[in-house]
């Protein structure tokens, strides 16, 4: 009878290292990572605060006046405007004087989507020709030294 | 008699999976990279065309809501140097002390303002005028890029 001899240092050895478990951690991490994740908002409208000297004159007449509504409606120097007719209108007014203010006077309960949705349409000025150098935003404190300085708001009775 | 029985074979069916892993890794990267936020406050910016990148140093404002009840009147404020995690603050009058101390050693700090989209005027008229009280002179107003497809 032959015996068959298991050949001497010819044992194969599995050299490959296991890396299944690997992969499931690494997507662990990633529905973790995902999940805690937050993009950083980075991006947005620039905007110019005021010099937080007091007022020096001028009761909004030389300028043009855009009122936001309590529900995001728009009145451009007393005039019921979209958005997206804005640049339009200040082209004519603008494109000698950029430095004329524009004066954004929002209710104190419209939506800050519907300011920013302003800001966002005078941005987009340069594309149309002209620039707008001189934003205003009537804020709390600027309506409060309107108040002082000409003892009324101006801006509220500008379309009266 | 004998049977002479099959003798059965695993099929080698394995999947290499090591391609998987590397491709899970990246993925961990990233979302570990884009974790540095020193902001992590849930926020429905408003959304707009312009899209002016903030300073990667400038300070976060934030003012959102949390909870389930929404009180548009009663935002949460928040206040981030840009680098430590952001943490709430009194108010306007919070923000302006934290804003001046900060623009005391970096007067020309650019401030990052993000709020939620639905804040009444009132509010956010109010933090500009904190910020600019503080000595601020610049402000990157937070929001989403509009989608061009989308409702005008």
């Amino acid at each position: 009878m032959k015996i068959r001899k298991r050949p001497l240092g010819r044992l194969s050895i599995d050299a490959e290292m296991k890396t299944d478990s690997t992969g499931d951690v690494a997507f662990l991490l990633v529905i973790f990572f995902m999940l805690t994740a937050t993009f950083a908002a980075t991006r947005g409208i620039e905007f110019g605060l005021p010099d937080p000297s007091p007022i020096d004159g001028g009761d909004g007449r030389e300028s043009v006046l855009i009122s936001v509504g309590p529900d995001g409606t728009l009145l451009v120097d007393c005039e019921p405007m979209a958005a997206s007719e804005i640049v339009g209108y200040l082209a004519p007014r603008l494109s000698r004087n950029p430095n004329k203010p524009v004066i954004v006077h929002p209710h104190e309960e419209a939506p800050y989507s519907s300011l920013v949705a302003v800001l966002d349409e005078l941005a987009a000025a340069p594309d149309r020709g002209f620039s707008v150098d001189n934003v205003q935003i009537s804020t709390p404190q600027i309506v409060a030294e309107y108040r002082e300085y000409f003892g009324r708001n101006p801006l509220d009775e500008h379309c009266l | 008699m004998a049977l002479k029985t099959r003798t059965t074979h695993a099929p080698a069916c394995r999947i290499p999976a090591t391609s998987v892993a590397d491709i899970a890794f990246l993925l961990v990267v990233f979302f570990a990279l884009i974790a540095n936020e020193p902001d992590r406050t849930q926020v429905v910016l408003p959304e707009s065309n312009a899209q002016v990148a903030a300073a990667e140093n400038a300070a976060i404002v934030v003012v959102g809501y949390e909870g389930e009840q929404l009180v548009l009147d009663e935002p949460v404020y928040k206040f981030s140097d840009g680098v430590t995690a952001s943490e709430i603050v009194d108010g306007p009058t919070g923000l302006r002390g934290e804003a001046g101390r900060l623009l005391e050693t970096d007067p020309a700090r650019q401030f990052r303002l993000k709020a939620d989209g639905r804040t009444p005027c009132r509010v956010i008229g109010g933090v500009l005028d904190a910020l600019t009280r503080a000595g601020g002179t610049q402000v990157v107003m937070a929001t989403t890029e509009k989608d061009p497809g989308g409702a005008p």
